[in-house]
């Protein structure tokens, strides 16, 4: 069995975000990279599917030369080989463009069964590029998996997610591409010395020029930023005023029971005409 | 023909013993961790005087226990002697061990053997009681198969040995008023009986004894008693370096065949990990004492160690021994190793000085940097490795209260030199972020203005300590953080700093010497207790509360810092120091170290343990000196619903009994009247109009 996981580098969820100078972009002065924590998911259930079957795991990250990090970490955390389809505009090219550059690679891996991805970028909060990628390569998906069970005879996934109100159960047969949520396991650490010896793992590095564009139906210039087929005109970083207000009630040394029901009144008061959220 | 039928069997025997020595010798040195453990050996003899001969540890909170087997050493040093005066009689009759002492020294000899052995009885009765109506009230079983024969066997020796003196007095060879209970023996069961019978008996019980004598020294090494082989070296070779001091892995010269880091195959342990492995007596006292096992998690000290001996016994001379891994389902599990806190109770309590503890990180080192490790900490790890603190916060936010208090940042408007300083407050990853935290560093810089200290602190400079990294087993991440902490005391020429986290202090005391940083370091505790000694800070106003004091594990067993924080609390006045039943050596973990305090752990869990104890001994506060400490007994107050214990730092407990004008925990508050307070200083010394 073969398994590829999409992995993307993203600013760390501490990472103070400010804009750039020209407004449209974030200043990345000093940000720390990670592996975008729902890709780590995905990495984990690839990894633990090969403890159990001994399917090999490619890693698949896009992305300018810092992403070769997080590629290292998904390979420290137990994937076989790695493929870097470099860019240094990466980043800003869309997810279309994006989705048929990953799409024409497993298309050149081959017989791959399984794609794994995250199901959203924590970045963008973008949950395109796997889905279409399922669809550039017409094969069936499933989103948002808090659970995935493999008949490896019958080369076909069972997907769990959780909708309003219950389950929902997809069966798919092979090759599938499934994304993951939170819960569905817990990811491993990939340990320093771990990264150091991923070094030694294959590595394949595709520059973009090396991809031979017009067979995808696309041109140098729907890549980066000014090939998007959206534009970022401003970024705003919202500013939060915290205030707390403690509303007494249920404390030992205010048993009384009126005195908590009068704090939960005061709560609602508070909730339906200062906050407006009920 | 006795010389010749003995001289085969004491051949035999030797020969015999001599394979078993040699077998042991190749298994302990296929295990190939450097271990050197032959420096100070001053020390170690002593240790040997103490801990061997003074049985100082097997007497220890085992009082029964440790009486039984006093009197069992003591019994067997004596008895050796006659026993091997009763072999060497085979060769040479008539041969007297202290005949050579002349005048009644051998009757002396012979008083004292007498009684010794009895007294040895009474230990084994002891010891069958111990084991069967004596309730230990702990979960643990014991293997008794091994303890049934091993005693039995000591038996024997006792009685084939009276048997053989009773014979020699009924043959009138042997003085019967030195030998007052073989006499007895004598009276009872060969009073009537003719010379032939008595010499007959003679040679039986002979033959039985030094039978037996050998059966035992070859069966010792197959058994949990071949202590009484190993206690020596063991103890001898005992681990003489701090013990909250881990190794140092060389990632500089990593060999090309290299497979891992830390321990997963048996030849990454050490010699003396072997050797503690065939030393442990099952006795169980670790495990008693652990927090984990206390708190019913799996793991268990002395079945690590056990284990250990199992592997061996399972797997020598096979292909196992050098392929199989021991952190694995089969033998150590992920969640025994990663259920330690480190807090070296188990290693305190041993009488054999085994390093119960040494294993278990060196283990989960393997675990791990092989990247086994799952769950909450990883995030943590992650975090460390990104931020340089436990969260991820932004390094800049550290310490703000340093605003408020006035307190110089080095590197950042405090100078760039240290040397401009007495002292630099470390204030670790809790003081610099941790609400509870802050405002404890805060009220030890209040209390270092207050009696005069010059002092920085490093601010945004300083990352943590890595304590956490290197005791969940990422050894690699600590040394980053090492490195770039001692970089920046160089950097800023600190030569001395006092520490309020007993893990930042452990970490930069023992292990940041192997990483080229030669800061001096003391903790709060001592530099307080010191201040007040010099009567630089007065404790005078009276607090009138029952007080506990929870020994933090990194400040008092790892660091032996014991006495000083008690020192600031006696100082007080009004305050009652009630001690815990566990304190000071014994004192139970609060459940944070080892890196715990970052992971998930089952119900029930060691803090509610602590706290519960800490309730129970009905006092109005707890002191601690640890900010894990403090942390993990809010969250336990708050699990059971108890909002009358206080929790307290030492150091706020001075503060409130000093004689401040300003005295407030509130920052908004403190920084209002510090405002206040320079305003009307101001006004004072403005010219009166
Ligand atoms: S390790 Fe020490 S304390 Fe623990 S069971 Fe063995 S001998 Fe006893
Ligand atoms: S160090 Fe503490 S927690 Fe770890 S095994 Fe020993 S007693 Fe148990
Ligand atoms: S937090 Fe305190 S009690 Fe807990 S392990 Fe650390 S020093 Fe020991």
């Amino acid at each position: 069995m073969k398994i590829v996981v999409l992995v993307r580098q993203t600013p760390d969820t501490e990472a103070q975000i400010t804009a750039n100078s020209s407004g449209n972009g974030i200043d990345e002065t000093g940000i720390k990279w990670i592996l975008n924590p729902f890709d780590e998911f995905a990495v984990e259930e690839a990894v633990q599917i090969k403890e159990n079957t001994g399917a090999e795991v490619i890693i698949l990250g896009i992305g300018p030369e810092r992403a070769l990090e997080t590629i290292r970490t998904a390979l420290a955390m137990g994937g076989d080989s790695a493929i870097h389809i470099k860019d240094e505009n990466f980043g800003d090219t869309d997810s279309y463009a994006t989705a048929k550059l990953i799409a024409a690679k497993i298309k050149a891996i081959g017989d791959v069964d399984l794609i794994l991805a995250g199901k959203k970028w924590i970045d963008e909060e973008s949950g395109q590029v796997p889905i279409q990628v399922a669809a550039e390569l017409n094969i069936p998906q499933a989103t948002i998996a808090t659970k995935v069970d493999i008949d490896e005879a019958a080369k076909s996934i069972k997907v769990q997610s959780e909708i309003e109100g219950g389950q929902r159960i997809i069966e798919l047969t092979f090759p599938a591409l499934v994304t993951t949520e939170r819960g569905i396991n817990e990811p491993r650490y990939a340990s320093l010395p771990g990264i150091m010896k991923a070094k030694k793992k294959p590595l394949e590095e595709v520059t973009v020029d090396a991809i031979n564009l017009e067979e995808l139906g696309l041109t140098a210039e729907n890549l980066g930023v000014a090939g998007s087929r959206y534009k970022v005109d401003n970024i705003d970083i919202p500013v939060i005023n915290r205030s707390l207000n403690v509303l007494k009630g249920g404390n030992s040394d205010m048993v009384e029971a009126g005195e908590v029901q009068a704090a939960a009144e005061n709560l609602t008061k508070l909730l339906r005409e200062e906050a407006k959220i009920i | 023909m006795k010389p010749v039928v003995l001289s085969l069997i004491v051949l035999f025997a030797i020969a015999f013993f001599l394979r078993n020595v040699f077998g042991f010798l190749k298994i302990m040195f296929q295990a190939k961790r450097p271990s050197f453990r032959t420096d100070q050996i001053f020390e170690r003899v002593k240790g040997l005087i103490i801990y061997v001969f003074g049985q100082k540890r097997i007497l220890k909170n085992y009082t029964w226990a440790g009486i039984e087997h006093f009197m069992l050493f003591w019994g067997f040093m004596i008895i050796t002697i006659g026993s091997t005066e009763l072999v060497i009689l085979g060769f040479v009759p008539g041969f007297e061990a202290f005949g050579f002492l002349g005048g009644e020294a051998q009757e002396m000899f012979l008083l004292i053997l007498d009684i010794v052995q009895s007294l040895v009885i009474v230990a084994l009765i002891m010891g069958v009681l111990n084991r069967t109506v004596i309730p230990s009230g702990k979960r643990r079983e014991v293997n008794s198969i091994d303890a049934v024969v091993i005693l039995g066997m000591i038996f024997g020796l006792m009685i084939t040995d009276f048997g053989f003196r009773a014979s020699k007095i009924a043959l009138g060879t042997e003085p019967a008023s030195w030998l007052p209970v073989s006499s007895m023996w004598a009276t009872f069961f060969l009073s009537n009986v003719n010379v032939a019978t008595a010499a007959f008996s003679t040679e039986f019980f002979y033959w039985i004894h030094v039978c037996l004598l050998f059966a035992f020294l070859n069966y010792l090494p197959y058994s949990k008693h071949s202590h009484v082989l190993t206690v020596i070296p063991n103890i001898f070779f005992q681990n003489l370096e701090p013990r909250g001091k881990m190794s140092k892995i060389d990632f500089e010269n990593i060999p090309d065949d290299f497979e891992h880091f830390g321990t997963g195959k048996f030849e990454d342990f050490s010699w003396k990990d072997v050797l503690d492995a065939y030393t442990c007596t099952e006795c169980g006292r670790c495990t008693d004492n652990c927090p984990a096992w206390g708190t019913e998690k799996p793991l268990s000290p002395r079945d690590i160690v056990i284990k250990l001996r199992h592997f061996v016994t399972e797997n020598n001379d096979k292909e196992e021994m050098k392929t199989e891994y021991l952190p694995s389902e089969g033998w150590v599990t992920e969640e025994e190793l990663y259920a330690c806190t480190t807090c070296s109770a188990c290693v305190e309590v041993c009488p054999l000085f085994i390093d119960q503890m040494g294993k278990i990180v060196e283990m989960r080192r393997f675990l791990t940097m092989e990247g086994k490790m799952k769950g909450t900490a990883v995030r943590t790890l992650q975090k460390l490795g990104s931020h340089g603190n436990p969260w991820g916060f932004d390094s800049k936010d550290r310490a703000p209260w340093t605003k408020e208090e006035k307190v110089p940042v080095l590197g950042n408007g405090g100078g760039n030199t240290a040397e401009d300083y007495e002292v630099v407050f470390w204030t670790g990853c809790f003081g610099a972020f941790d609400p509870r935290g802050q405002e404890v560093a805060a009220t030890i810089s209040r209390l270092l203005k207050e009696a005069g200290v010059k002092f920085a602190v490093m601010g945004p400079n300083e990352t943590c300590t890595g304590d956490p990294a290197r005791r969940l087993g990422e050894e690699a991440l600590f040394q980053e953080l090492a490195m770039a902490n001692i970089e920046t005391m160089n950097r800023f020429s600190v030569k001395k700093i006092i520490a309020n986290c007993p893990h930042c202090f452990n970490s930069i005391k023992n292990e940041y010497p192997d990483f080229g940083s030669e800061v001096e370091v003391v903790t709060h505790s001592e530099f307080l207790a010191s201040l007040v000694k010099e009567g630089k800070l007065s404790p005078v106003k009276s607090l009138d509360e029952e007080i506990t004091y929870h020994d933090p594990c990194y400040l008092g067993r790892h660091n032996r810092v014991f006495d000083e924080p008690r020192e600031i609390l006696s100082a007080i006045p009004g305050l009652e120091l009630k001690e815990l039943e566990r304190s000071r050596e014994t004192s139970f973990c609060c459940g944070a170290g080892g890196g715990k305090i970052w992971m998930e752990e089952e119900a029930p869990r060691v803090n509610w343990n602590r706290f519960e104890e800490i309730e129970a001994s009905g006092v109005e506060t707890v002191a601690a000196a640890c900010p894990f400490c403090n942390v993990m007994f809010e969250d336990a107050a708050k699990y059971v619903g108890n909002e009358n214990v206080k929790i307290k730092d030492i150091a706020e407990l001075l503060e409130d009994s000093l004689d401040l004008p300003v005295k407030n925990s509130n920052f908004e508050k403190l920084a209002e009247d510090a405002g206040d307070k320079e305003q009307s200083k101001e006004n004072d010394d403005s010219p009166q109009v």
